[in-house]
């Protein structure tokens, strides 16, 4: 964790309540986006997101420095939002994340994220929601193994490896078919 | 889009080699994971509106935290959570020494849920001469109280052990020896090409203190309301372990300095029974108790480790041996108590004091329990830096050395004894001066020449200093070393000398 946000976090819970909105200013692009590819809905992701931070600045002083990441606590914390949205919302006990629907459910999807996703989302919803996470971290939320480990909780090494199965099981189910049209459409 | 796609292929290749081999496949895998990225609508409007409810909100739950004070006396006094308080206090403090090295000035951090506190560290540059004068006339006064205590020559020097102690009556001062010392250098050429150098002044951010006050305003005392008082500032704070060779530690938060000692209650001293005097030597310290030198260090090593007090800005421990020069084990006297110092660097010079010892960090060992008995000077390594005009001609150093340095060095026109000292070549450190202005003392460290004492032509007579000290700032060389005479002995008690010495004759 580095220095300035330890000391950002250390000020929050010391009644310096202010000093969240550094932590906010860090963090609300890549938990914004980590919701949204988790709802594909912009005004769901934005409820969200407002949940997910002010949950986190209520439970400021339950985090403890020496326990681990802030990052893993907050993603943590948006990930648990996002799950008691669709549970509550009743569409199924087991789901956590929109991958995890039918696609004939009624629930609401940007049209334009809908039709851009169609050709990965059968592949992407065939893996579990923990190989899903770091695949988006990685490739559309663009950050480092170091960020995806702490804000997953994860070591580097193990995160390193299962990424990197993840990505040879995408390799294998995706058919060749796919690829020679995406050359052709890429070229 | 072709850089991220060889950064994630590099980055997968350095996982797993073997994936090379279906290169193409996977670059076209990431591309069309690329391109199937959904545009999340990140909206800047709403995450600006959503930040100012979010901080609205701050304020409204900082408010409520200051009203949720809990009462201190129902803490302490009515469950076992007095205890818990005491270790989370005690863990605090320990936690302060254990500072690491911080790049800003004026921040200091107080977390009170995980109990860790953060001071600032380092040393931040000034222009040039920002101290002001390096010199002030109570500066002097100071220095030359310190030659009297020191010792450091040109006094008159008891010699009582040359009497017959039964001359020595009430009343009647013994003889005193006035010795002149003679300083020669015999040390090799050195160069000093720099011009100016830097002067060091220890900071404090008084924010502990601060942080200190602040925390305890908001806990809601039975008797006082304490959040009554303003800006209230905790000046020091005592703590003890309750428990057998339990320590107890002291924080100075305006001084910004940590001190720990044993807790002499809890700290079992079995000649504390004795009633007489054959008891008393029953448990006399022998040669045989000294630990070795290695057990010394390892002792204050494994001490400062425990407690996680940072050496990073100390050298390697020295052992003080100064009881050894004024007993010695060959009149059986063995110390219970045996100090070693981890000498301070500042920007890699060793520090000095007025004495011309190394000094820094203490840790005092108890021969007898072979245990740390405590640690001292602990305290931030937080300067502020100004380059000042130095001396740097040779010649002029080696005649101010020869004359004896910072402590300049009176020559009798009558001495009784001529004591010859040699020095050796030079290095540069710094020496800690208390400069006091306007009834504030600053602590300074000055660049010095350190000359090492190499031999002593009698060595009967005690002379205290290891090195002679010879500062290069010429503020302090113009105003303090070279000017003053030092002042003779006072005519009464030459006089009682004389008189003394024609007695005895």
């Amino acid at each position: 964790m580095e220095r300035d946000e330890k000391i950002s976090i250390q000020k929050c819970q010391k009644g310096d309540l202010e000093k969240f909105g550094i932590l906010y200013d860090k963090y609300i692009k890549k938990i914004y986006d980590f919701i949204y590819f988790k709802t594909h809905h912009k005004e769901t992701a934005e409820d969200l997101t407002s949940q997910t931070f002010f949950k986190a600045l209520d439970k400021i002083n339950s985090f403890r420095v020496e326990d681990g990441f802030f990052s893993a606590w907050l993603f943590q914390i948006a990930r648990n939002t996002v799950i008691d949205h669709y549970r509550t919302q009743k569409y199924n006990l087991d789901i956590d994340e929109i991958w995890d629907l039918s696609d004939d459910t009624d629930i609401e999807r940007d049209i334009d994220t809908k039709e851009k996703l169609k050709d990965v989302e059968i592949y992407l919803k065939k893996l579990n929601s923990e190989q899903r996470e770091i695949i988006i971290m990685r490739v559309w939320q663009g950050m480092s193994y170091k960020e995806i480990a702490e804000a997953t909780g994860k070591t580097e090494a193990s995160l390193k490896m299962m990424y990197s199965r993840t990505i040879n099981k995408l390799r294998q189910d995706m058919p060749l078919a796919m690829f020679i049209s995406m050359l052709l459409l890429f070229k | 889009m072709e850089t991220q796609i060889k950064n994630i292929l590099d980055d997968l290749y350095k996982i797993d080699p073997e994936l090379k081999n279906y290169e193409e496949e996977l670059k076209k895998m990431i591309i069309k994971l690329l391109k199937s990225k959904p545009d999340t609508k990140f909206d800047e409007k709403f995450i600006q509106k959503l930040k100012e409810e979010i901080l609205k909100k701050a304020d409204e739950l900082k408010n409520e935290t200051v009203k949720e004070g809990s009462s201190v006396f129902e803490l302490i006094f009515t469950s076992r959570l007095s205890y818990a308080l005491v270790g989370a206090v005690a863990m605090l403090i320990l936690v302060i020494v254990a500072s690491p090295i911080i790049k800003k000035q004026n921040s200091f951090v107080f977390d009170n849920k995980s109990g860790e506190i953060t001071l600032e560290q380092g040393i931040k540059n000034l222009g040039d001469k920002a101290f002001g004068s390096l010199y002030s006339t109570e500066s002097a006064t100071s220095l030359v109280e310190g030659r009297g205590v020191g010792g450091g020559g040109g006094q008159v020097t008891p010699m009582i052990e040359s009497l017959d102690s039964g001359s020595v009556k009430m009343g009647v001062l013994p003889p005193y020896d006035v010795v002149n010392y003679n300083f020669k250098y015999i040390g090799g050429e050195f160069n000093i090409d720099e011009e100016k150098m830097g002067v060091y002044k220890r900071t404090k951010s008084e924010s502990l203190a601060k942080s200190f006050g602040d925390y305890l305003s908001n806990l809601n005392f039975d008797l006082v309301d304490i959040g009554k008082f303003n800006d209230l500032r905790l000046d020091n704070l005592a703590l003890s372990e309750n428990k057998d060779f339990g320590y107890s530690v002291f924080i100075n938060s305006k001084e910004e300095t940590i001190s720990i000692n044993q807790n002499w209650d809890r700290w079992p001293r079995p000649q504390d029974k004795c009633r007489d005097e054959a008891c008393f030597e029953q448990f006399r310290l022998k040669e045989k108790d000294l630990p070795r030198e290695e057990d010394l260090i390892s002792i204050a090593d494994n001490f400062l480790s425990k407690y996680n007090i940072d050496k990073a800005y100390y050298d390697s421990p020295i052992i003080q041996k100064s009881w050894e020069r004024n007993y010695g084990v060959d009149e059986g006297y063995i110390p219970e108590m045996i100090q070693i110092v981890y000498p301070e660097k500042i920007n890699g010079k060793i520090v000095y004091d007025y004495s011309s010892n190394v000094t820094g960090l203490y840790v005092s060992v108890d021969v007898r329990s072979k245990k740390a008995a405590g640690a001292y000077t602990i305290t931030p390594h937080l300067f502020e830096s100004s380059q000042y005009e130095i001396e740097n001609n040779e010649e002029e150093l080696i005649k101010l050395a020869e004359q004896g340095g910072l402590f300049r060095q009176y020559k009798s026109p009558n001495p009784t004894k001529n004591v010859d000292i040699e020095l050796g070549s030079p290095e540069i450190g710094l020496i800690k001066y208390y400069n006091y202005q306007n009834n504030i003392s600053e602590e300074l460290y000055v660049p010095a020449l350190i000359f090492p004492i190499i031999s002593i032509s009698d060595k009967e007579v005690y002379f205290y200093q290891q090195n002679i000290i010879v500062p290069l700032a010429k503020d302090i060389i113009e105003n303090i070393v070279t000017p003053e005479p030092f002042p003779e002995p006072m005519p009464l008690i030459r006089e009682k000398t004389i008189e003394s010495s024609n007695i005895k004759k």
